[in-house]
C-alpha cells in the first residue's frame, strides 16, 4: 500500500477542482491505497458540514456523494490548520472523517514517501 | 445478461461469473468512467468471496488502463477479458482481496 496526498485549494469558487480532488482521491481509496486530501486556503471550508452539499458541476458527480464515497473507502480529509484559523474553523466545524492537521504532520507524510498530486 | 445482477452471465468462453456490474452509457465519451469504474468495482466485489469471479462489463475503452491498473494496486486477479465486438468490454476479475 502506497501513501497518496491530493492537495485542493479550492471550494465553491471552482466547483470542477473540488470535485476532481475527490474524484481522484476516491479512486486511490478504492484501489486501497492510503490516501489523504489536504485542503488548504479556501479548500478548507470543504471540510466544514454542509458547505459541500449543494457543490456541482455539469458532468460530474454531486461533490457530496463523491466525499461520502471516498470517506467509506477509508480516505482521510485534512484541513490545513494555519488556512482554518483566520476562517474562523474549528474541529467542531468538520465533518466527520475529517481533521484539522498541522504543517509538520503533512511534511512528516511526504517525507516517509507520500506521493502528491494537486488540482 | 443481468445488469449489475448474480451469476447469470452468459459471455462465451469465460469464467462463470458470481456476479456482474455493468457501465454501459459511456460509448460516445471516452474516459468519462474513469471517475466511477474502479471505485464500483472495489463495492461489488466487497459482496463476493474470496475467488469468486466478477464479471464487468464496460464500454468505455478507457477500462483497458483502469482495470488493469486497478488489480493490479488491489491484488486482484484479471484473470480474463474480451471484447464482444460491439464495442464492450468484458473483464473478469477474481477477488483475491481480504477487503
Amino acid at each position: 500500500m502506497a501513501e497518496i496526498l491530493v492537495s485542493c485549494s479550492y471550494g465553491k469558487e471552482d466547483p470542477e477542482r473540488a470535485i476532481l480532488s475527490f474524484i481522484f482521491a476516491n479512486v486511490a481509496a478504492a484501489a486501497d491505497q492510503k490516501t489523504a486530501v489536504l485542503l488548504t486556503i479556501d479548500g478548507v471550508w470543504l471540510a466544514t458540514k454542509g458547505y459541500a452539499d449543494d457543490i456541482h458541476k455539469e458532468g460530474f458527480q454531486p461533490l457530496k456523494e463523491v466525499m461520502q464515497a471516498y470517506i467509506t473507502n477509508g480516505g482521510q480529509i485534512w484541513a490545513c490548520g494555519t488556512c482554518a484559523k483566520p476562517r474562523g474553523i474549528t474541529e467542531a466545524d468538520l465533518i466527520e472523517g475529517a481533521n484539522i492537521v498541522t504543517a509538520a504532520y503533512v511534511v512528516q507524510y511526504l517525507a516517509s514517501g507520500a506521493s502528491s498530486i494537486g488540482f | 445478461m443481468t445488469r449489475d445482477g448474480e451469476g447469470e452471465s452468459k459471455v462465451a468462453g469465460g469464467p462463470i461469473p458470481a456476479a456482474t456490474l455493468e457501465l454501459l452509457d459511456s460509448k460516445d465519451r471516452p474516459g468519462s468512467a474513469c471517475a466511477v469504474l474502479t471505485p464500483a468495482i472495489k463495492a461489488k466485489l466487497m459482496g463476493l468471496e474470496q475467488g469468486q469471479i466478477l464479471l464487468v462489463r464496460v464500454d468505455d475503452p478507457s477500462a483497458r488502463l483502469d482495470v488493469p491498473a486497478w488489480c493490479s494496486l488491489t491484488g486482484n486477479v484479471l484473470q480474463a477479458k474480451a471484447e464482444e465486438g460491439n464495442g464492450v468490454l468484458d473483464f473478469f476479475i477474481r477477488k483475491e482481496s481480504k477487503r
